[in-house]
């Protein structure tokens, strides 16, 4: 585990280099640990390899140390041992998508481009379950891992300037929904009317790090 | 009471100091690009918690306050009036039911402030008054002002004023208030210092805030040195002030509405104290860094704090005589 300042109010933890479902489950000890924890913090943002910890250096100043320095100290003690932490049991989301058509405009691009029937593409996504690795980039948006290899395919040369929320896409070998209407370059092949993020809900976002997610196919592509 | 928005000035959004514990949601912050000016604005208009202000850039809006109210601006002098009469920064002013404020010229900064007493009526969306304009989220109907918005504000218990106009008095706020046109920003290294090639060149050359500079972040460029590199890093969580290097090799400063992470490698950080003179260089304009130890960050950090709280407290036993 490494920390180190990110300006002069957050704390970054790595504990991992590389994106793996091994190292996102210590990410996701690590937040529940944080939470339990009597630490202050303002807020921490779990990533791929690191959780942030935004904090208020009010809270621990005094003394000769200077704040980060403290609270680093703090979190080295705390969380020394983290194999112990009991794994958290993941919510599986289930995500209807319309596949195709004007839902789906690029499913056609993605078929022609990786050799697949459209209907061979709708299966393999829909056929897996997908990882929550972290929300960012948007409110909302979800970075999913476990594409299916043979359905990776390349951003569209020409980004589109309005892509309809709820937008089921592939970026390279990305897959994740648009959460708000927004400019974007990936590979469109279905739509959900589920709200990915709706600011009157509790929980605006629908998602959180460490869900699984599974698309249900509607309707025939 | 009322604040009826004759025209809307260039951008013109409800903020307060942001949102603050959605980040894991990829909410972003939002809030004001000038916090101690946001604070100061409230404290003069004797808001002593959290209220919603105008935050307000370059070019200032004209409104009509339909009744009596106190009210304060601070941060980048846009030369306000009142019905044409200059009015000073950083005083509380009283103003008249009818009254017309406007801003005639740019600043040397870019960002000014407009509290009025109780603060300006809006919902709270989790937990923060701030408008975020991507998502629609918070602040006036989730978007900038228009002409013929009417803003409320909070009800005030209002004793008749003995006479309307500025404040006899004045505080000096000199930490806050001393916007250079090409400043020197102090700046922490990053977690990625050592992936971006010629790091130190950062603190040596002189960069220019480009065109291309808004609420989100700031593009900079130089004539002398740029950073291509072709490294991508794990995205991972960004602040306020975070300095990314895209590998194009021109770094850009995150600001109030940054996204919540990012994936190019963060070479340093603008310290707490020093983000509001940062946030106020206009395009065009340059800036030079200099490092700072982290812990030096802090301690200069808590100074500002302890500071501002003696000016709050200034402020609490001026207002009685308000």
């Amino acid at each position: 585990m490494k920390i180190f300042p990110l300006g002069d109010r957050a704390l970054v933890i790595e504990v991992g280099s590389v994106i793996s479902p091994e190292v996102h489950a210590t990410v996701t000890a690590l937040g529940q640990r944080l939470r339990d924890s009597e630490l202050s913090y303002l807020e921490a943002v779990p990533a791929f390899t690191t959780l942030t910890v935004h904090y208020d250096p009010r809270d621990y100043a005094g003394g000769s140390e200077a704040p980060f320095v403290k609270l680093r100290s703090l979190i080295e003690a705390e969380f020394s041992e983290l194999e112990s932490v009991p794994a958290v049991t993941p919510r599986l989301v289930e995500i209807p998508v319309v596949y195709g058509g004007a839902a789906g405009p690029d499913l056609d691009f993605v078929a022609s481009h990786t050799g697949l029937a459209r209907e061979e593409i709708v299966a393999l996504h829909s056929g897996t379950d997908y990882l929550v690795y972290m929300i960012g980039f948007a409110p909302g948006f979800p970075y999913l891992g476990g594409l299916d290899p043979r359905l990776v395919t390349p951003r569209r040369s020409d980004p589109r300037s309005r892509v309809p929320a709820g937008s089921v896409g592939i970026g390279g070998a990305q897959t994740g929904v648009y959460p708000l209407e927004t400019p974007g370059g990936w590979q469109l092949i279905g739509r959900t009317d589920l709200r990915l993020f709706d600011p009157g809900r509790e929980t605006p976002a629908l998602l959180r790090a460490g869900d699984r997610v599974r698309f249900i196919p509607v309707g025939k592509p | 009471m009322s604040l009826e928005i004759i025209q809307p000035g260039l951008l013109t959004t409800v903020q307060d100091a942001g949102r603050v514990g959605f980040q894991d949601q990829g909410i972003v912050v939002g809030g004001v690009m000038d916090v101690y000016s946001y604070r100061l604005a409230n404290y003069l208009a004797q808001n002593f918690s959290d209220e919603a202000v105008l935050d307000i850039s370059m070019l200032g809006p004209t409104i009509r306050f339909t009744e009596d109210h106190l009210v304060a601006v601070t941060g980048s002098d846009l030369a306000p009036r009142i019905d044409g009469e200059r009015i000073s920064l950083w005083k509380p002013v009283r103003v008249k039911a009818q009254s017309i404020l406007s801003f005639e010229s740019l600043g040397t900064g870019r960002y000014c402030y407009l509290a009025v007493q109780g603060g300006i009526k809006v919902p709270r969306v989790l937990g923060s008054y701030s408008t975020y304009v991507k998502a629609g989220l918070g602040g006036f109907e989730g978007r900038a002002l228009l002409a013929h918005d009417v803003l409320q504000t909070n009800e005030v218990r209002r004793p008749v004023p003995d006479a309307y106009g500025e404040a006899k008095w004045r505080m000096y706020f000199a930490h806050f208030q001393d916007f250079e046109e090409n400043p020197v920003v102090r700046v922490v290294k990053g977690p990625e210092w050592d992936l971006v090639p010629g790091n130190h060149r950062i603190f040596e050359e002189e960069f220019v805030v480009t065109g291309q500079s808004d609420r989100m972040g700031y593009k900079l460029q130089s004539f002398d040195v740029s950073f291509p590199h072709a490294h991508e890093i794990v995205s991972s969580a960004v602040t306020f002030g975070t300095i990314q290097v895209p590998p194009d090799g021109r770094p850009i400063v995150l600001m109030a509405d940054r996204q919540t992470t990012g994936g190019y490698p963060r070479i340093g950080n603008v310290i707490s104290v020093d983000l509001p003179k940062f946030a106020h260089v206009l395009p065009g304009k340059k800036v030079r860094f200099k490092e700072v130890r982290p812990g030096e960050a802090q301690e200069l950090l808590l100074k500002h704090e302890d500071e501002l709280l003696r000016i709050k407290r200034g402020l609490q036993v001026k207002g009685r005589g308000l």
